[in-house]
């Protein structure tokens, strides 16, 4: 009979030291929500496709943070030979600024200027859909000071950033400014990439008439070599002079795309834009889904800084339609407006929802490149716009 | 809910000038970006005058090379590919067998006479 006991109170304890006992014990449930939350996002990731190379990453490491016990996250616990849990070091490329950099070296060597060095123009597009940035952090800023948050300007920022419609832009400022919203902001800016083509479109044809719409465009002259080489050294040397804050982000935004167009390194941007790409991909995903943390992520913090951030997006469409705008009227009407829609970055998603919502007007309308003018301006513009936050000369 | 005035006129402090700063910073950066790429039409012209000329000489090499060496290697596919269906009818394996050469014989055969051929082959084949 006593063996049977032992035998008895061991299987209990065994059945108690498990993850699954933890899920009823204290705040454990709140862990089961987020494994639930998790799967939804895998769902969405994999069978709706929203942007899947990220959110699957993201939703698999939100999955095993919450398994309770897992010390995933955990930092070593202060003795010698003490080791801490994997994502804890791993995340280290987050903490440190280290991943977003190299993603953005990774978009360098996959974009293309020579649309925006053919049409100058373009950028002040790529610059008014910034507004989308600052309404929310001003929505931030308001939220935090009626009470129903703790947002401070920092935190209000990191969440503004959402509107710059730009993952790697968004996770470098939140890991900067405020490293406990990481997760919402990066959950917040990638859902929302994903979902520009609906969006988008209704704020596009609520700002513009049926001609402006149809507006067709003069093509773009041939770009030469020379220009697209001086492009990337240029921008960089102006822009970080300006902004040094702004140096990781635009500093390797335009290395790799010096990689790309000088014509002497293509082993590199190759490697640049693919496996390394892929490789910072997984490990930033997997470190940023881990930082979801249940009793962080469980908040109705959660939900304003989801709300704000589509306010955001909105905004920064409309805005960037609105100077199309004034840019058709300045023009005499060689400007379609709803190329201002791109200015948000998402790149090419938001060039082309432009090109469809242009296409459905006018079938004969190709607007797709004069669209990725302003598209890669908003990539440079939201980087220009982390950095005045990350220079705290506002706060 | 008792509203802190002192609060009040830092958010509003942060906040507008904020973004008045922001919004300011990000135009002037871009525009002036765009005023410097405005100029590199001209630049791209002179770079076109003095560059065009060696860049479709280059261009002409290159493909040249390229054809040549697409040429040797389509040879050496289609000679690796005969040894081993002559290897294959042997009932042996390609590297017991030496290739001392392969000529391509040119076919000055009407075409009826290739249609036959081919069809011949293809009934033996199934």
């Amino acid at each position: 009979m006593d063996f049977f006991a032992t035998l008895g109170d061991t299987v209990m304890k065994f059945i108690s030291d498990s993850g699954f006992a933890a899920f009823f014990i204290g705040e454990g449930w709140k862990n089961l929500i987020m494994v639930i939350v998790a799967l939804v996002l895998l769902y969405l990731a994999i069978k709706k496709e929203y942007e899947p190379l990220l959110l699957v990453p993201i939703a698999f490491g939100m999955l095993l943070t919450n398994l309770p016990l897992s010390g995933l996250m955990n930092p070593p616990a202060g003795g010698e030979h003490d080791i801490g849990g994997l994502f804890y070091y791993l995340f280290m490329g987050d903490e440190l600024g280290i991943f977003p950099p190299l993603i953005f070296m990774g978009v360098g060597a996959l974009t293309d200027f020579g649309p925006l060095i053919a049409n100058p123009k373009s950028l002040l597009l790529g610059a008014a859909a910034q507004f989308g940035i600052f309404t929310a952090f001003l929505g931030a800023l308001f939220f935090g000071y009626i009470g129903i948050a703790e947002f401070t300007p920092e935190i209000a920022a990191a969440i503004g950033i959402i509107g710059g419609a730009d993952g790697p832009t968004a996770i470098y400022t939140a890991t900067q400014l405020a490293p406990e919203y990481l997760s919402q902001i990066a959950v917040a800016a990638y859902s929302y990439m994903a979902l520009v083509p609906i969006i988008q479109p209704p704020i596009m044809k609520a700002l513009t008439s049926k001609e402006e719409r149809a507006i067709k465009m003069e093509q773009l002259r041939p770009v030469s070599q020379t220009e697209k080489i001086l492009f990337p050294i240029i921008v960089a040397l102006l822009v970080i002079l300006i902004l040094p804050s702004t140096a990781p982000l635009i500093g390797m935004l335009m290395f790799g795309n010096l990689l790309r167009v000088c014509g002497v390194t293509k082993q590199l941007a190759e490697v640049a834009s693919n496996q390394l790409m892929y490789i910072i991909t997984i490990l930033l995903g997997l470190t940023v889904g881990a930082s979801a943390e249940a009793s962080i992520f469980l908040t109705t913090d959660t939900l304003l800084i989801l709300a704000l951030g589509l306010f955001a997006f909105s905004i920064g469409t409309g805005a960037g339609v609105l100077f199309g705008k004034i840019m058709c009227k300045a023009t005499g009407g060689k400007v379609n407006p709803l190329i201002g829609a791109a200015g948000v970055s998402a790149v090419p998603m938001a060039a082309r929802v432009v090109q469809k919502v242009g296409q459905e007007e006018n079938p004969s309308n190709f607007l797709l490149m004069h669209a990725m003018g302003p598209n890669v301006a908003g990539v440079i513009g939201s980087a220009i716009a982390a950095g005045i936050f990350l220079s705290g000369t506002i706060f | 809910m008792v509203l802190n005035t002192a609060l009040l006129s830092s958010i509003v402090e942060i906040g507008i000038l904020g973004t008045i700063a922001g919004m300011l910073m990000v135009f002037l950066a871009l525009i002036l970006i765009a005023l410097i790429l405005a100029q590199f039409k001209h630049l791209g012209n002179l770079g076109k005058k003095n560059e065009a000329p060696p860049v479709v000489e280059n261009k002409v090499v290159v493909e040249e090379e390229r054809k040549v060496q697409s040429n040797q290697e389509d040879e050496l596919e289609l000679v690796a590919v005969i040894t081993a269906a002559i290897a294959a009818s042997m009932n042996t394996t390609s590297d017991k067998l030496v290739v001392k050469s392969l000529r391509r014989v040119s076919s000055n055969k009407s075409a009826w006479n290739a249609t036959g051929r081919h069809e011949n082959i293809h009934n033996n084949l199934y």
